[in-house]
């Protein structure tokens, strides 16, 4: 709690730095023997790769260290830091660099292990991004990948903030992402995640269909120490952060009580009342069932604590991966950074206040973790 | 050392040794490698290479994977060890599960892709496990324990860094217990990865030798139970030894090789050695990374040397016992460091013939009685992660 009633800070974001499909999907091919052929997808296709990166140094970097590295080149641009020993890299990731791996499986499995590719296992392992980072960008401070399926992005940011919190770092980068994959989205098609009408996702907005659409992207934040000496550069403080575990594993519905109470203590250790949220900015990804939980548990919380309270989606802009939450918080992180609600952001419910202060990020995830960012400019 | 130092209350440990620290350190007084024959997959090209493969007698229960099945075995060792099964309810929800891994579940889901690719279809509950996280989610669910579940994948310092994550949810007052370690299992891609890379040894590694040939692969589990030394007293728990300090650093040098220079390798050492309160003079142990690769001893041995200079301590790599572990090797040098402390025992560097002239140290050659009251464990990996773990004995 905070002390004297005063709005707490968790951590200072000072740069951001954001990899994401420019919010059209279109046809990804799957591999043969699991499913389908095709599926919609939201696939990066330009990556600001040459705005903070030479082209020599990314030339045997994978689809994932790509994303990651990018958005945490353009993060560190925008933070204004200096790499070196104190700087750390705190990476969330819940598959890894598929690609690769599956690219070195392939090979191995149809040419009997005769000619294996030695750069495909080094881009293979969880840690490439991370590490990719550090080499690019001259971090030599701890490096952590989190791989934690849905919440990977989350622990990575909680584990960062504990680091600085701990004075063994002076920043840290924060990045989640995931890639996209064929193998991946033909197998959860058969979980039934993804629908078979082709449709781009409009979250929130009750169109009875079924399924999401797989996307990919990272995101990645500068962080330092709320209270540092500092020279005014800022993009955002995080009051709190908070994960919560899940309760009855794979148990469909949602416990509205239980998500209301976990919302309230994410407003209560920020030190802010929920009345003060400008916009609650939800990983909703247009799968009915799923928007379904979103919509029962914000209309409980505007109900019983907040009353009137703008709502808004950003899964339309990358489609649904495991990290996608990390596209929320930038985009969130930028909202309060311009004081406005972007046009592509669309909200469902139009905050009460002109200028936006405060983004309250929540998460609900399948496995019944879920999560929650108090964003404030 | 800090106030209320990082207590270690539990041991968990399952590898190619066998399973339990009692023969794990009998073992490793006998000098008697774990490295043989692989068995739990076929290959073509390199099944002819030894590798510390866990026993085959451990039983893998229906429907877990390996990694799961090895994961549980060692964390519930880990919990009976420190008694944790009579933590009381609220005391299980701040206990926490961190877990190093680096497969994950890929042994199962090579055989998926396998059968994809040869057969035209597979069934994708195989893909079940395929996720490094599925391994700690299931040693809480099944274990009871409800603080922060967190699973890091920081290539071969997994283990360790798993370890530091927990030392820090403790010290920052997040969670009272948790339980800590890493595992991984051989796999085709991990063979043939390494295999592809040349860094491994056809005829067993030899650490810090002259005539060193590359790495052993290795697979297991091993857990420490940790909590304060203030809550150990008050539950009445046996305290084995004390992580005293922790660091680590990056290389940011490239994906594989280590800085020949030893620098990051040493600012983990030098942090986790200052973070302890102590002089390199305090150091009885060294259990190093030692993987058998020409680069990674070179560079280790730089670092040490630099750390250390003259006076450099008794320095042993356990490789050759239990192979290259990957995520697990970190958690399992742990428990070598705490058993050294507790039988007063420094293991031998196995398979050491003529030292490498350029490492200018001598590794231990045989099991030694010594007074060890600090050890230091190594831990590196790809990406140029370098995690240090320094232990100090219960008194």
């Amino acid at each position: 709690m905070p002390v004297d009633g005063a709005p707490s800070a968790l951590v200072t974001i000072r740069g951001v730095g954001l990899v994401r499909p420019d919010g059209i999907a279109s046809p990804l091919s799957l591999p043969a023997g699991i499913g389908a052929a095709e599926c919609l997808a939201y696939q990066c296709k330009r990556l600001p790769i040459v705005e903070c990166l030479p082209p020599v140094a990314v030339r045997r970097l994978d689809r994932l260290q790509l994303l990651m590295l990018t958005a945490a080149g353009l993060a560190v641009r925008d933070a204004g830091i200096q790499a070196g020993p104190s700087v750390g890299v705190f990476a969330g990731t819940a598959l890894g660099s598929l690609g690769a791996t599956v690219e070195f499986l392939e090979n191995m499995i149809c040419l009997d292990e005769r000619e294996p590719k030695p750069a495909k296992f080094i881009n293979s392992v969880h840690n490439a991004a991370a590490s990719a980072i550090a080499i690019q960008l001259g971090c030599k401070g701890s490096n952590h990948t989190v791989t934690h399926d849905c919440v990977s992005l989350e622990m990575a940011f909680r584990r960062a903030a504990v680091a600085l919190e701990a004075g063994r770092l002076e920043h840290t980068i924060v990045v989640g992402g995931d890639e996209l994959n064929g193998y991946f989205v033909a197998a959860t098609q058969q979980l039934g995640w993804w629908r078979t009408v082709s449709q781009p996702l409009s979250p929130l907005e009750d169109t009875g269909i079924w399924g999401s659409l797989p996307g990919e992207g990272a995101a990645a934040f500068v962080l330092e120490k709320p209270g540092r000496p500092t020279d005014g550069h800022r993009a955002a403080v995080i009051r709190s952060m908070q994960i919560g575990p899940p309760s009855a594993r794979d148990s469909p519905a949602v416990d509205v009580d239980r998500q209301c109470r976990f919302l309230q203590d994410v407003c209560d250790e920020a030190g802010v009342s929920p009345a003060e949220i400008d916009l609650m900015l939800v990983g909703a990804n247009g799968d009915e069932l799923v928007d379904a939980r979103y919509r029962s548990v914000t209309e409980a919380f505007s109900a019983r604590v907040v009353g009137p309270m703008g709502l808004g989606c950003f899964k339309q802009l990358c489609g649904e991966f495991c990290t996608a939450s990390g596209i929320g918080l930038a985009t969130a992180v930028e909202m309060v950074r311009s004081g406005r609600v972007p046009a592509k952001i669309r909200p469902i419910v139009p905050p009460c206040r002109p200028a936006i202060s405060n983004v309250l990020v929540y998460n609900i995830y399948p496995n019944g973790y879920h999560s929650a960012f108090w964003v404030s400019g | 050392m800090r106030q209320d130092p990082i207590a270690v209350t539990g041991m968990g440990v399952i590898s190619a040794l066998g399973r339990g620290p009692d023969d794990t350190f009998t073992a490793l007084q006998a000098q008697r490698t774990g490295l043989g024959p692989l068995s739990i997959f076929s290959s073509a090209r390199w099944g002819h290479i030894p590798v510390g493969q866990v026993p085959s007698h451990f039983h893998i229960p229906s429907g877990d994977s390996r990694s799961m099945a090895l994961a549980c075995a060692g964390a519930r060792d880990a919990c009976l060890n420190a008694g944790l099964d009579e933590l009381p309810s609220a005391e299980r929800e701040k206990t926490a599960v961190v877990l190093g891994a680096c497969t994950g579940g890929m042994l199962e889901s090579e055989e998926f892709l396998r059968e994809l690719l040869q057969v035209g279809q597979s069934d994708i509950r195989r893909l079940r496990h395929h996720t490094c996280a599925n391994a700690t989610e299931s040693v809480a669910r099944r274990l009871g324990l409800n603080g922060q579940r967190l699973t890091v994948s920081d290539a071969c310092a997994s283990g360790a860094t798993a370890i530091t994550m927990a030392c820090e949810m403790i010290a920052s007052g997040e969670e009272s217990v948790a339980l800590a370690g890493g595992v991984d299992t051989l796999t085709r891609l991990t063979l043939n990865g390494f295999c592809s890379l040349l860094v491994v040894a056809d005829d067993g590694c030899r650490p810090f030798d002259a005539q060193r040939k590359g790495m052993s692969l290795g697979e297991g589990a091993a857990f420490l139970t940790l909590e304060s030394r203030r809550h150990a007293l008050a539950r009445g728990a046996r305290i084995h030894g004390y992580v005293a300090g922790w660091a680590c650093s990056c290389d940011a040098y490239h994906p594989t090789a280590p800085d020949p220079s030893g620098d990051g390798a040493f600012r983990a050492m030098q942090g986790a050695l200052a973070m302890a309160g102590r002089q390199p003079g305090d150091v009885n142990y060294v259990n190093a990374h030692g993987t058998g690769t020409i680069d990674n001893d070179l560079a280790e041995a730089a670092a040490i040397r630099r750390l250390f200079g003259e006076r450099v301590p008794m320095v042993s790599s356990t490789k050759r016992f239990f192979g290259h572990a990957l995520a697990a090797a970190g958690a399992i040098e742990a428990v070598v460091c705490l058993l050294a402390m507790r039988h007063q025992a420094v293991p031998a560097n196995l398979g050491l013939r003529q030292v490498d002239e350029r490492v200018a140290f001598r590794p231990v050659v045989a099991p030694s009685p010594a007074s060890v009251d600090v050890a230091m464990s190594n831990s590196f990996g790809f990406g140029g992660t370098n995690c240090c773990l320094v232990f100090s004995r219960a008194t």
